[in-house]
């Protein structure tokens, strides 16, 4: 089974299906297609693919050969609740639909990933939204999300966006690069990192920097979002300056008459699944914070449970699909249908592929990091769980002296509690944490999995049917004398 | 692939099951009136109302402040007798049902007590039946109930619908405790925490205890992960490890935790005031002041085989949200949002009925010890009185039917309780 | 539909959109395609804000629009907390700008 149908779900689904393996890929959405290979609804008829961008032109390829693969494919299907170890029992629900449990052996996870929630003050007025809303609204809804909008974030991808959503039609003002210009040793590093298959990419990269200069849009380097002005909804953008580490500078101020801010500081995996499972995990800033470990074929620490593409950690579709292919290859080689011969031959190119990319993406990284200072945009007024509208400054209030868990902030303040479940604030929560206590940030728990990894309505997972309560007694752990851990009903007692 | 980022290149969390890192700080000392072992309400509490009197505290917990049982229950407030079957002796009721009817009173007033709001709602309590024989049950013991001195009376399904309009059609009745209702955990021990701090009683967190001696002459010497103690008097209010720390003052207490689950759904607009409970399924019901609708009764957790540790059954999550949704059918449409494990303490004295351990332990003088089931509701209470005993020698209720030297000592010895 | 400001992309010819409908927001009839989210077409008719927050007050409005952030939050057909970006209109669908119960909401507890 496979869950998530973007590029590595599906690059998945299609090598299981070569090799003859029964696939049931489930996807939340009602079309498949992830983000980057976002699909418009199916009752508007696309006229002019190309104009749609040519992620869109391979991603509708890719769908249709998914689509046509012999695949079972459930979208409009979320999964709240994943639980056994091999077999694994998936819990599924379709929106105004049924409920069912879904039994797998293999479980390919290709979750995808979301854009960074970066807190800012101003950011909770309606007209401040992140990348991959812009982008839904404007190339799949085909609406202009406002009249004047400032791009604020790093890296190739806020390029990217920042032209296709001006060349089809938004007003884009201006472009903010967190990072600095690059110099001559940036730009080494990145030729040599391009070198050996990765020039289109470099070459895509200068040209929307072409882009922008040839359509008179500015774009400051150095520079990050300070602040989003407006009462009822934005109405201008302050940005600053900012060091080699994204902290501003004070004194550089610069207003912006836009009331539109679109923000894109890298994205963050959907890591729910693979940490209700009680996967391992390690820390990877660039990648998105704590990521699931991974062996070589991408299974990860709970056998016959695999993580792919930016679900497992942010490198981009190229990554994915690479990753997608290896993991149903591998897949079905455990199940027999594939020679370990045939494998090696399908899996060579792959691993081939993925080791030439992975020198663009580390030329890339070092170039466009997140700088530590990101996490200081925040003012102590700032809302940083925008579910329960609780501020930096109360969370900070909130933790006691000697404390080592930010799950106990969360229950004095409510953080984390609200419907997105922590989407939204985890991250910074766990910034603002260790830079109270001076813990490492890599060495907090992110706050606790439970399910349901959504939220889901009670009539579509209750049962009328059960007359009571079954009589059995769950005992604690045994308790090791002295120890002074975390909670036995571990790895948290929340709520 | 690469780790290095600009906060560091160490493998990170620890997986479920491991240690986490300690302080490891140079032995030292530390000297209080009354230690405290753990920081749930009734360790918290009893601190401030010991504060309140001059009493210096030292508070310890191997964890961190309101983790456990205190922090992670449903916040119902129980007061009339919701499992009628469980077995209790007329004479033990007669000292018991005052003591509840006492702690609804302190519950009413916990506000005014603790200078915040801590999300309370004493608007009563139903416990409804679904079919005649359920209500029957409910009739036998409201009629008990009434004569030992709490104020239930039984509803007809008319009744109940108005005060809450919302309850399904399909009950046929039930009983009704004005003095039931809701608060929420997580506010309530970090106020008395406030409370205690404002009269000079000390926390620390992350401090095991691994010993306990006894000193000739009085007193006891502690041992902690993070130095000794010396304490004059110990008040054991570890909750469902009452018992594994009393045995190293040479008193294990038949206590064991047992692992529940609950869940909570999204904000609604306020349709329901009153704590609702099955007498018959498990249930608790209720809306927060927030909004949200928790929905507990103590449905069992299952284990992880792999791991050992306990962990959500989805079954009972099912089970116990088909209950509600029977009770309350507007329920249907209103979204989960996240479901968490409890621990819940129980006790059972030498004629096996269940009630709270509360008392100096005979053979060890100068030991208290609060702890057992229901600590909620009942927990501002036995904090109040364990402040009493421990100051005057007495207390404002009798309470011989929880003292330790009924509850015998653990007759297994074996650690898994 | 007289005087309601359309930002829809008009001159680009990509895409055709599926048959016109109608989607009631607040009682008031806001034009839309079928295809669309009620959230793309709130930000066509240049209506940013979906719901005032619970506690605070605030406006909010459409921020990850891909269904992970609920913010984008109206009542829908008498149901709260439905997210608008992820919700396909339907002639005839009855939205609301959503408003928590602002008074009495609880304060985030002073330490």
């Amino acid at each position: 089974m496979i869950v998530g149908g973007g590029p590595a779900g599906m690059a998945a689904a299609l090598e299981a299906r070569r090799a003859g393996v029964q696939v049931t890929l489930v996807e939340e959405r009602a079309t498949l297609g992830g983000q980057i290979y976002k699909q418009p609804p199916p009752e508007f008829a696309v006229r002019q693919p190309k104009a749609l961008g040519k992620e869109y032109v391979a991603g509708r390829v890719v769908v249709e050969r998914t689509l046509g693969s012999g695949a079972e494919v459930l979208a409009g299907h979320a999964v709240w609740n994943v639980w056994g170890r091999g077999p694994f029992d998936v819990a599924v629900y379709q929106h105004g639909g049924t409920a069912r449990t879904l039994r797998t052996e293999h479980l390919i996870l290709a979750t995808g990933a979301y854009d960074r929630p970066v807190p800012f003050p101003g950011w909770t007025l309606p007209g401040v939204l992140t990348t991959g809303g812009a982008q839904s609204m404007v190339k799949i809804q085909q609406v202009y999300p406002g009249r004047r909008i400032l791009m604020a974030g790093s890296g190739p991808l806020i390029l990217a966006f920042s032209v296709q959503l001006h060349k089809l039609g938004a007003n884009v003002v201006g472009v903010l690069e967190a990072a600095p210009q690059p110099g001559p040793g940036t730009v080494a590093r990145l030729l040599r990192g391009a070198l050996g298959g990765n020039l289109p990419l470099l070459r895509e990269g200068i040209g929307y920097l072409a882009y922008l200069r040839q359509h008179g849009i500015p774009l400051h380097y150095g520079h990050a979002i300070a602040r989003a002005e407006g009462t009822e909804q934005a109405t201008g953008a302050v940005a600053v300056q900012v060091d080699r580490d994204w902290r501003p500078i004070a004194g550089t101020e610069r207003r912006f008459d836009v009331d539109t801010i679109c923000i894109g500081y890298g994205f963050l995996p959907s890591l729910e699944i693979p940490r209700l499972l009680g996967c391992a995990l390690r820390y990877d800033e660039n990648q998105g914070g704590h990521i699931p470990a991974r062996d070589a074929d991408f299974q990860s620490s709970v056998p016959g449970l695999f993580v792919v593409g930016d679900g497992a950690g942010v490198a981009g579709s190229a990554v994915a699909i690479e990753e997608g292919r290896i993991a149903g290859i591998v897949v079905a080689r455990s199940i027999g249908r594939l020679d370990g011969a045939t494998a090696e031959e399908r899996l060579g190119p792959r691993r081939r592929r993925l080791a030439q990319l992975e020198r663009f993406r580390a030329a890339l990284a070092t170039a466009y990091r997140i700088g530590p200072g990101i996490y200081e945009w925040a003012t102590d007024e700032t809302v940083v769980c925008r579910c329960e509208e609780v501020t930096v400054g109360e969370v900070r209030r909130h933790i006691r002296p000697g404390s080592r868990d930010p799950n106990a902030v969360k229950s004095l303040t409510r953080i984390g509690m609200g419907l997105c479940q922590g989407h939204n604030c985890s991250q910074q929560v766990s910034a603002i944490f260790a830079q109270e206590t001076g813990r490492p940030l890599l060495e907090l728990p992110p706050l606790s999995p439970r399910p349901p990894v959504r939220p889901v309505p009670v009539g579509l997972i209750a049962d009328t049917s059960v007359p009571e309560m079954p009589s059995r007694i769950v005992r604690l752990p045994e308790v090791e004398v002295g120890d002074p851990q975390k909670s036995d009903v571990a790895p948290e007692a929340d709520r | 692939m690469s780790t290095d980022g600009p906060l560091g290149a160490r493998p990170s969390w620890t997986p479920p099951g491991e240690r986490g890192g300690e302080d490891r700080r140079a032995p030292r000392e530390d000297e209080t009136d009354v230690l405290i072992v753990g920081a749930g309400l009734i360790g918290c509490a009893t601190a401030y109302y010991l504060g309140r009197e001059g009493v210096e505290c030292l508070v310890v917990d191997r964890g961190e402040v309101n983790r456990e049982g205190s922090g992670a229950n449903a916040g119902s407030l129980h007061i009339q007798i919701r499992r009628p079957e469980r077995a209790y002796s007329d004479e033990t009721l007669r000292q018991f049902i005052p003591m509840k009817v006492a702690a609804g009173r302190l519950w009413a007033q916990i506000e005014q007590e603790l200078g915040c709001s801590v999300g309370l709602k004493v608007r009563g309590g139903l416990l409804v039946a679904e079919t005649d024989e359920e209500l029957a049950v409910i009739r036998e013991k409201v009629a008990y109930e009434r004569e030992l001195g709490l104020e239930t009376e039984v509803l007809s399904a008319s009744e109940m619908r108005a005060i809450a309009p919302n309850l399904s059609e399909h009950l046929v009745g039930g009983s009704f405790d004005p003095a039931e209702g809701l608060a929420n955990p997580l506010l309530v021990t970090p106020a008395y925490v406030r409370l205690a701090t404002a009269h000079g009683a000390r926390f620390r967190i992350h401090t095991a205890v691994s010993a306990t001696e006894a000193l000739r002459g009085g007193g006891f010497l502690v041992t902690t992960s993070t130095g000794m103690i010396r304490a004059k008097r110990i008040l054991n209010a570890a909750g469902p490890w009452a018992g594994t720390l009393a045995a190293m003052a040479g008193a294990p207490l038949p206590v064991e935790g047992r692992v529940i689950q609950a869940s909570v759904t999204e904000r609604r607009e306020p349709i329901l005031d009153q704590l609702i409970q099955h007498v018959r399924p498990a249930l608790s019901l209720k809306q927060t002041t927030y909004g949200t609708f928790m929905i507990g009764g103590g449905w069992p957790a299952t284990t992880d085989p792999q791991t050992g540790r306990p962990d959500i059954d989805p079954a009972c999550v099912a089970g116990n949200l088909g209950v509600a949704l029977r009770v309350l059918p507007m329920l249907r449409d209103v979204q989960v949002v996240r479901t968490w494990l409890g621990v819940i303490a129980h006790s059972l004295d030498r004629d096996g009925q269940r009630l709270q351990i509360f008392g100096e332990i005979p053979s060890v003088p100068g030991y208290f010890v609060v702890a057992g089931g229901t600590l909620f509701t009942m927990g501002p209470l036995f904090s109040r009185l364990a402040a009493e005993l421990m100051t005057t020698g007495r207390t404002s209720y009798p309470v011989d039917i929880f003292h330790p030297e009924r509850f015998g000592f653990a007759r297994s010895m074996s650690r898994r309780w | 539909m007289p005087n309601v400001e359309d930002r829809r992309v008009r001159d680009h010819g990509a895409i055709e959109r599926g048959p016109a409908v109608s989607v009631m927001v607040d009682g008031v009839p806001l034009p839309a395609y079928q295809g669309e989210t009620l959230a793309a077409a709130m930000l066509a008719a240049g209506r940013r804000v979906f719901r005032y927050a619970p506690r605070t007050g605030s406006p909010r409005g459409l921020f990850c629009g891909m269904g992970v952030c609920y913010d984008c939050l109206m009542v829908v057909e008498g149901r709260p907390n439905v997210r608008a970006c992820m919700t396909p209109v339907a002639d005839g669908m009855r939205a609301e700008t959503q408003r928590g119960p602002a008074e009495g909401a609880e304060p985030v507890p002073a330490p």
